[in-house]
């Protein structure tokens, strides 16, 4: 239900008090019909940016329907960033949208950095999302480009004894923000903001030499610097251009805006402000962003592998962050942070519950540290990653403990009879380290798959579970064919499918001593090892990630964080299709597993 | 009938200009631009006509399909006489609040100059009509010439074509529901008068 304009939204929630008003002042209304044209081919660059308050609009590139939008969704970026755009929207329903004015928005993202960074990198996003392009190509490209890759604008110097009036002439003359002020040997630059500074001196402008206006103490970066090194530079020191040389000489100056235009994915600005972050406070507002990178990538067609593993990067980054900002540094040498389970694996795509620990160095104590723990734990929650109800979580001693105990611990485990022991060790398998001295990792790790056990019983009680759901789980075939019953027929793909392909793959793993902890990295050593086939291995690797996909797909549609329950009813054919063949995949994994540990005979 | 619709209008017209004592308000007898309105909205004291006074005027202008909430007018005018506390729940403006207001003349110019010859569009509008009368013609002399356009009887004409004769209900509340329009919670003349001006887009697109 909309009231007056939401500034909770990305990017609008990047901007001052004052900014938003100065949006509020300058909204219009539109209505539109049902099936009117509300942007075509032939708009100018002063067309506005238009946010839906009701109803729905469709894109359309020529005749080909691209993308819908709703409620709080903006169209179209690529408007105001090069002023053209190739695509048509019609109102699919009666639409009523506000009008932000091109220009205030493009005003807007030169003065406030944050909004710009966020507007454009939504914008980017969409246009990768609507263009046919090889997603990873386009990233990797970013992380290589360098600064002469981007739109550099030509240097334009004056004299340094011009006068400040005549600078500022040109300065309107030029429409520009800023022009180079040559003395002598030295280059220096007269800004706006320069401007006001030397009116409030109050002095004459038509006398005062603009050079005594200028700032001569250029930051500067070369054309063969990484682009990603330009905007740190402008971050850091709030600046809106950076001047760019070669060989020592000026060839251009780079503004924030073009920079912006030119980033082409989300993540990295999310793992900037993780950089970024000073404290607790701006790391939340990072994490914040996670979510809503999942939800564009996916709707933009991103395999759910890359989509995993960018976001197991944020997140590592995350957690690694807020350690380095809750822990002394004393207990951050001495100790390893890792994180568990789906989010050790990289399959974790939305956030379930946060499974950790924190290995500390044999005879290190530190006083306090379980504080330091359950703050690391809450902090996390805040941010969105739940507190594990099993409470596999360093604030939870057993999951932090000094190496030695901790190895006394997994044995403990490999011999117990306990249920729940393969529920540890299957957890602690999926470890990945966050920060620390990863040598106290492997020392574990090492003990873990090639320590004491009795062999055969032990790697038989841990494959065991992945029949744990296997009967519970009453024929499938009922439930994907739609026989146009009412009742609520939800399956849980984790059960039925997720769960016995990541644990069996598990247990193979394990036996083989692989040390590998995402699925798809352990089926290509046992297709490597020939414990499985390749054609097996594929199969697997295509049924996981399709299962992880829908159930992406469903937790996006409900809108929570661990929602796995699917509604046949909601897949299309093609769909139900291939999760019957997936299923089955899982199924016929299952026997292979129980064969090959013979568990049939317990 | 000695002459047609057009004449007697004309001449009408001519006979207002005749009345109008200030004639720096010619333009309202301008011909208004082409797919223009004002939607507009008063809050009140109250609903009597003769004993009742404006506290604030919000007009919006409509342009096509457009509502440039951007260029709004916004008129807190002073108090003649004390709020009644009635009237205070329901619009939240104590006395204080009005304390700077406009005096009459300065609101009469200042909604004048911006409504120009534009149609008027409101809920009701002939309430709202009434009280800016009252204002505006102890300064001009006259009272505003501007056709009026009431979206409760366009709604009303747009249900029964629906649902055939019948009670219908008028509410603002209904309108907006029926019609599937977005709700700006506060309840203020300028809210109040957007969502007005949508009822009208809405239903003119409907009714055509």
């Amino acid at each position: 239900m909309p009231t007056s304009f939401d500034f909770n939204t990305s990017p609008f929630d990047a901007l001052t008090v004052l900014e938003q008003d100065k949006i509020k002042q300058s909204l219009d209304v539109a209505y539109y019909p049902k099936g009117a044209e509300i942007i075509n081919a032939d708009v100018d660059k002063n067309s506005p940016l238009f946010l839906v308050i009701k109803g729905e609009v469709h894109q359309f590139r020529g005749n080909a329907f691209v993308s819908s939008f709703g409620a709080t969704d903006w169209f179209d970026g690529k408007l105001i960033t090069i002023g053209r755009t190739e695509f048509r929207y019609v109102a699919a329903e009666e639409v009523v949208a506000y009008l932000l004015p091109a220009r205030l928005i493009r005003q807007l993202a030169a003065d406030n950095s944050r909004f710009g960074s966020l507007l454009f990198a939504d914008i980017s996003e969409r246009l990768s999302a609507a263009a046919s392009g090889d997603q990873q190509r386009e990233l990797q490209g970013f992380i290589m480009a360098k600064v002469k890759d981007a739109y550099l604008r030509k240097p334009f110097f004056v004299d340094g004894e011009m006068s400040v009036f005549d600078a500022t002439r040109i300065l309107r003359e030029r429409n520009a923000s800023h022009v180079l002020v040559r003395d002598g040997e030295l280059s220096g630059v007269f800004t706006n903001t320069n401007l006001c500074d030397a009116v409030l001196l109050d002095r004459d402008l038509k006398a005062m030499p603009v050079k005594e206006a200028s700032r001569f103490d250029l930051l500067t970066v070369d054309v063969n610097d990484d682009i990603t090194e330009a905007l740190l530079m402008m971050i850091r020191h709030r600046v809106h251009r950076l001047v760019v040389t070669e060989h020592g000489g000026i060839v251009g100056v780079l503004g924030q805006l073009d920079l912006m235009s030119f980033f082409s994915n989300h993540s990295h600005l999310i793992a900037l402000q993780i950089d970024m972050a000073e404290d607790i406070v701006e790391l939340r507002t990072a994490a914040g962003q996670i979510e809503k990178f999942i939800r564009t990538q996916h709707g933009s067609g991103v395999k759910v592998s890359v989509i995993g593993r960018m976001v197991q990067e944020l997140n590592l980054q995350i957690f690694s962050k807020l350690w380095s900002l809750i822990a002394p540094m004393d207990v951050q040498l001495n100790s390893c942070v890792l994180v568990m389970g789906s989010e050790g694996r990289g399959e974790q795509v939305l956030r379930t519950d946060q499974d950790n620990a924190l290995l500390l160095r044999d005879g290190f104590s530190f006083d306090g540290v379980e504080g330091i723990c359950a703050r690391f734990n809450e902090e996390l929650a805040i941010m969105g990653y739940p507190l594990c109800s099993g409470q596999m979580m360093m604030s939870n001693p057993i999951w932090r403990q000094q190496c030695g105990d901790f190895k006394k611990t997994i044995t403990e485990w490999v011999f117990s009879s306990d249920p729940q022991a393969p529920v540890y060790l299957s957890t602690f398998l999926d470890a990945k380290v966050v920060s620390g001295d990863v040598t106290l990792f492997e020392d574990v790790q090492q003990h873990l798959i090639h320590g004491p056990r009795d062999y055969a019983g032990f790697i038989n009680r841990f494959a065991q579970a992945v029949n744990l759901f296997g009967d519970a789980e009453p024929s499938w075939w009922r439930k994907i064919l739609p026989i146009g019953h009412t009742e609520s027929n939800d399956m849980d793909l984790k059960k039925a499918g997720i769960f016995p392909i990541v644990h069996g793959v598990r247990s193979l793993a394990l036996e083989q001593g692989c040390i590998e902890t995402s699925t798809k990295s352990r089926i290509e050593s046992l297709v490597a090892a020939h414990v499985l086939e390749a054609d097996t291995g594929r199969n697997l690797i295509e049924a996981l990630y399709f299962l992880l996909a829908l159930r992406l797909k469903s937790s996006l549609n409900l809108n929570t964080a661990g929602g796995a329950a699917i509604k046949p009813d909601d897949l299309s054919a093609l769909e139900r299709d291939l999760l019957k063949d997936c299923l089955h995949i899982a199924k016929e994994f299952r026997a292979f597993v129980s064969k090959h540990f013979h568990l049939n005979v317990f | 009938m000695f002459f047609g619709f057009q004449a007697w209008l004309g001449f009408k017209t001519r006979r207002l200009q005749r009345q109008l004592t200030n004639t720096s308000y010619n333009f309202l007898f301008a011909p208004p631009p082409e797919q223009e309105w004002v939607s507009l909205d008063c809050e009140t004291t109250g609903l009597d006509r003769k004993k009742d006074h404006i506290i604030t005027i919000a007009a919006v202008k409509i342009v096509g399909t457009k509502i440039m909430s951007s260029e709004r007018l916004n008129l807190t005018l002073c108090p003649l006489t004390a709020l009644n506390p009635e009237s205070i729940r329901i619009h939240r403006l104590r006395e204080a609040d009005v304390q700077d207001g406009l005096s009459p003349a300065e609101a009469t110019e200042k909604l004048l100059n911006f409504i120009g010859a534009r149609p008027l569009v409101g809920y009701n509008i002939k309430f709202d009509q009434d009280m800016i009368n009252r204002l505006i013609q102890p300064i001009i002399g006259i009272k505003l010439p501007n056709k009026v356009i009431d979206v409760a009887p366009m709604f009303h004409d747009f249900r029964s074509k629906q649902l055939g004769q019948g009670d219908i209900d008028l509410s603002f509340k209904t309108i907006i529901n029926t019609l599937n329009l977005p709700i700006w919670a506060a309840h203020d003349a300028y809210n109040d008068a957007l969502m007005t001006a949508l009822i009208f887009l809405s239903l003119q697109n409907k009714n055509k």
